[in-house]
């Protein structure tokens, strides 16, 4: 599998971020500079037609006097002399035939305009009579080709006035409203230029946002959700790949950094899980093979046992004979006890229980080693607690698990010389953690103990849960208050949940009843003759209650800790040591030792585990429980 | 009818046959063998053996089916089994299809010879039981007790008893039968085991020395705890030949899975 590398690039959830907010940003952006640019064009144009009919007005008054006595050539040379002026493309009146008398460009001088054209057309609109025009119909805004720059003109009609009609040379009837029009024209090149400059910085400015939008999200995406999604993948790879004890880096506080999280302790539990079930595969392989050794040992020492006491019973006169043929015997039945202790553990039998004394067995192991102790001048310590109560627990057991350990530390610590200490006290641990739950019913009194499906070893509790659409199982860890609970379906989170009995489908949810820590519902199942075990439904949290347990307090435990100040054992090899045949001790040992204190304890209820730091020591410690709960 | 040989041994392995050959020649008996399960169907039913000596596991068939033909066709002479396989669920089949007595491989010769003396004396006492009728060899135990093949007794002893909610069937005692006093010829030393210890059925669990030294095993008949053993039997060992359903009792005990072992005893009420 190669991960995130098969996503196709347009898949990924950096892009589409970007992708979707970039066009987001477009259209908002677009829409608010077409409106701008709308608004300053306009802002522009009326500026520019308020500045050409003030200049209209201008001109028409400062050629009136000039008008009024008819002095044409002060009328010529005014507006001449404005029409220089570079903005102005044409100045131009005409009179009411529509003839050019004045122009800023002599050229016009004379020409005729048809009342038609695009100038006129406002006022001499077909049919209708002449009238006077607000200004925005007097402009107009025309190109003369393609590539000149755009012009605005701007008509100013030059009304009949008493003035003009009594004006001494009576150019003017009375009767004519209209005596003629200025025709300002003003060229729009600059006004263009800034408007195409606005266009232009709208557009730089648009692209620019995009461009770091998109920089700002996909550093962050990358940041935020590319590194911790590639952490992640990776890490189920490996875990894929079965290496269980892969661990995410802290990749921050988020959603994602909890998933991580989660993740990690889902891959802990997978871990410490499967250790145990290789250790009780281990075990149940050890025990097929010693069952089939024993089978076979059993039948030729039947023949050295037979054969050598048969010999031992002939050779009654030849003591000397007979005192070596004992020494066969009874090794041979050395050699008979080793297997059926073989085969005892093999089947995990059940320990012989009797109530004794830890600190008792303790003193008996020393006498045995005593020898070896001195030898190698070790010091025993024992710190023992004389309250220790009475245990129920297979003595010769006990003895070969504390026999067993006494002997690995006097190896660790080896020629040198040094000391190992044997605490015992005793510890109250709460019941959670250690109950287990062996019986379940629903209020129809259908079982809920699935025997198929463990959990760690043990029946778990099935029920049948229901999630939003979904439905399938769950199996309850047995173990009250561990919650290592197998979901059959994935959960989702903040959808109703309701449990139900996976046989007649009744709800096991107490309606009366809040988990105290999500407020969540709570269901419930009856342990027969101990009251109901109480979970928070949606297991937000491993909330449970066991009210007949909780009240009936703390488990009493014996603890036993066996420390050395020997060679130590290396971490890796720490997680192997309880393994059948795993052994540092080359020809030396069997590798069998600590696999057969691990069954032992295991039988016991009990637990051990171990510290270790090489060089400076180990410190075996074995919890068993002090009232016999069977 | 051929009387040519005393013992059956049935074994896949020459070197247990020999073994036991062997030991049989130290107590003047003669032994024949048989390797397979036809083999030895066909040599029991043409020969009347005193005693067949039996392994678990054989090629062809395994031994619990010898026990299981040779019970259909009512054979009266005892059958002891013997395997390699030393659980105490051999044990339980073996004694419950019938089987005189189990012994787990490997073992002495002192071990072999005592349950070989055992068997022979029973065959015998069986024909002696044939030839004059109404003469009581042994007595057989009382109606309420149950029993476990041949070897041992159980029956309650305190109605109700309930000590925690695991323990609630009362107390049981527990002792040898009359026939297997008889059988032993003569009690001369009894070890019984620690009050506490717990033990499985069909492990044994006292130990019951005769005239001539050999150790014979009183198996349990039943799981159980040992809560209280009879002080006077070490003492005195003969009163179990005395009164070996009353005053010779060897333990009082608490059964841990009554349940499922029960179908393993006889009652002795249908022996009558």
């Amino acid at each position: 599998m190669n991960g995130l590398n098969e996503i196709q690039f347009f898949r990924k959830i950096g892009l589409k971020l970007i992708l979707i907010v970039s066009l987001t940003v477009v259209s908002i952006i677009g829409i608010y500079a077409y409106i701008k640019i709308n608004y300053q064009t306009n802002c522009l144009l009326a500026e520019v037609e308020r500045h050409a009919n003030q200049l209209s007005e201008t001109i028409k008054n400062s050629t009136r006097y000039g008008m009024l006595l008819n002095q044409r050539e002060y009328v010529d040379e005014i507006v001449k002399t404005i029409g220089q002026d570079k903005t102005i493309d044409n100045i131009r009146i005409y009179n009411k035939e529509g003839r050019i008398i004045y122009s800023s460009n002599s050229k016009d001088l004379g020409k005729m305009l048809d009342k038609k054209a695009e100038s006129c057309y406002a006022c001499h609109a077909e049919n209708k009579p002449l009238e006077r025009l607000p200004i925005k119909q007097r402009t107009r805004i025309f190109k003369l080709g393609d590539k000149s720059p755009r012009i605005m003109g701007i008509i100013n009609p030059i009304f009949n006035e008493k003035s003009c009609y009594e004006a001494e040379c009576h150019a003017h009837p009375k009767n004519a409203s209209v005596l003629g029009v200025l025709d300002i024209t003003i060229s729009l090149e600059e006004i263009d230029e800034t408007i195409k400059q606005n266009e232009i910085q709208e557009l730089i400015f648009t692209i620019v946002s995009i461009l770091s939008i998109g920089i700002i999200i996909s550093i962050f995406v990358k940041r935020w959700v590319d590194h911790p999604v590639k952490e992640l993948v990776k890490a189920t790879n490996q875990i894929a790949a079965g290496n269980l004890t892969y661990e995410i880096k802290e990749i921050g506080k988020d959603e994602l950094g909890y998933l991580a999280k989660s993740f990690n302790n889902m891959t802990k539990k997978l871990y410490e899980t499967q250790q145990q079930l290789f250790q009780s595969d281990k075990m149940a392989s050890l025990g097929k093979l010693a069952a089939g050794v024993a089978h076979e040992i059993n039948n030729p020492l039947t023949g050295v046992l037979t054969y050598s006491s048969y010999l031992m019973k002939r050779a009654k006169d030849n003591p000397e004979l007979q005192e070596d043929l004992q020494v066969i015997v009874r090794e041979t039945i050395r050699c008979r006890d080793i297997v059926r202790s073989l085969l005892d553990f093999s089947r995990q039998s059940s320990p012989k229980k009797n109530l004794i004394n830890i600190n008792e067995i303790i003193k008996r192991t020393e006498s045995v080693v005593h020898n070896q102790l001195s030898l190698n001048n070790i010091k025993l310590t024992k710190i023992f607690d004389n309250n220790l109560p009475q245990i129920a627990a297979d003595q010769n057991q006990t003895q070969q698990v504390l026999l067993n350990l006494i002997l690995n530390a006097i190896d660790a610590i080896g020629k040198k010389g040094g000391e190992i200490v044997i605490k015992t006290k005793q510890l109250s641990l709460p019941p959670k953690g250690y109950t287990h739950i062996k019986a379940a019913l629903c209020p129809k009194n259908h079982n809920l103990i699935d025997n198929e499906n463990k959990i760690a070893g043990m029946s778990s509790i099935r029920v049948k849960i229901k999630s939003g659409e979904n439905e399938g199982n769950v199996f309850i860890d047995p173990i009250y208050g561990r919650a290592q609970h197998y979901f059959g379906i994935p959960i989702e989170k903040n959808s109703r949940i309701s449990i139900h009995c996976p046989v007649c489908d009744i709800s096991l949810i107490d309606r009366n009843l809040k988990c105290p820590v999500c407020g969540g519902p709570v269901f419930k199942f009856e342990v027969p003759g101990k009251g109901y075990v109480e979970m928070c439904a949606s297991f937000n949290d491993d909330w449970q209650r066991w009210e007949r347990i909780d009240n009936s307090g703390v488990r009493k435990f014996v603890e036993i800790e066996i420390s050395d100040d020997g060679c130590g054992i290396p971490q890796e090899h720490l997680t192997h040591i309880f393994e059948p045949f795993f052994t540092t001790k080359g020809q030396k040992g069997t590798g069998l030792g600590l696999s057969v204190v691990w069954g032992i304890i295991d039988n016991h209820d009990g637990t051990i585990s171990v510290k270790s730091e090489p060089g400076k020591g180990t410190t075996f410690s074995i919890k068993l429980p002090a009232e016999n709960y069977e | 009818m051929n009387n040519d040989f005393d013992i059956l041994i049935i074994d896949d392995e020459s070197v247990i046959i020999d073994s036991i050959m062997k030991i049989c020649k130290l107590n003047n008996l003669t032994a024949d063998s048989a390797e397979t399960y036809d083999i030895a169907i066909q040599k029991i039913k043409q020969n009347k053996y005193r005693l067949v000596i039996c392994d678990i596991m054989l090629p062809d068939k395994d031994g619990f089916e010898i026990l299981k033909s040779l019970g259909s066709i009512g054979y009266e002479s005892p059958v002891i089994m013997i395997t390699g396989y030393t659980t105490p669920e051999m044990a339980v089949k073996s004694i419950k299809l019938g089987a005189f007595d189990f012994l787990p491989k490997p073992f002495t010769i002192d071990e072999l010879s005592a349950i070989i003396k055992r068997g022979i004396t029973y065959s015998n006492l069986n024909r002696k039981k044939v030839q004059d009728q109404n003469n009581l060899l042994y007595v057989s135990c009382p109606s309420k007790y149950y029993r476990f093949g041949y070897n041992s007794w159980i029956k309650q002893d305190l109605q109700v008893n309930i000590i925690s909610e695991g323990f609630s069937y009362g107390s049981f005692v527990t002792g040898v039968t009359d026939l297997f006093v008889k059988l032993t010829e003569g009690v001369r030393k009894i070890e019984l085991l620690q009050i506490n210890d717990k033990i499985s059925q069909a492990a044994f669990s006292a130990y019951i020395t005769d005239n001539d030294g050999l150790t014979h095993s009183f198996i349990m008949p039943l799981s159980c705890r040992i809560i209280d053993r009879n002080e006077k039997l070490i003492e005195n060992p003969e009163l179990i030949e005395k009164d070996p359903y009353f005053e010779g009792w060897f333990y009082k005990v608490i059964p841990t899975n009554i349940k499922d072992e029960m179908e393993n005893l006889i009652q002795c009420s249908s022996d009558r």
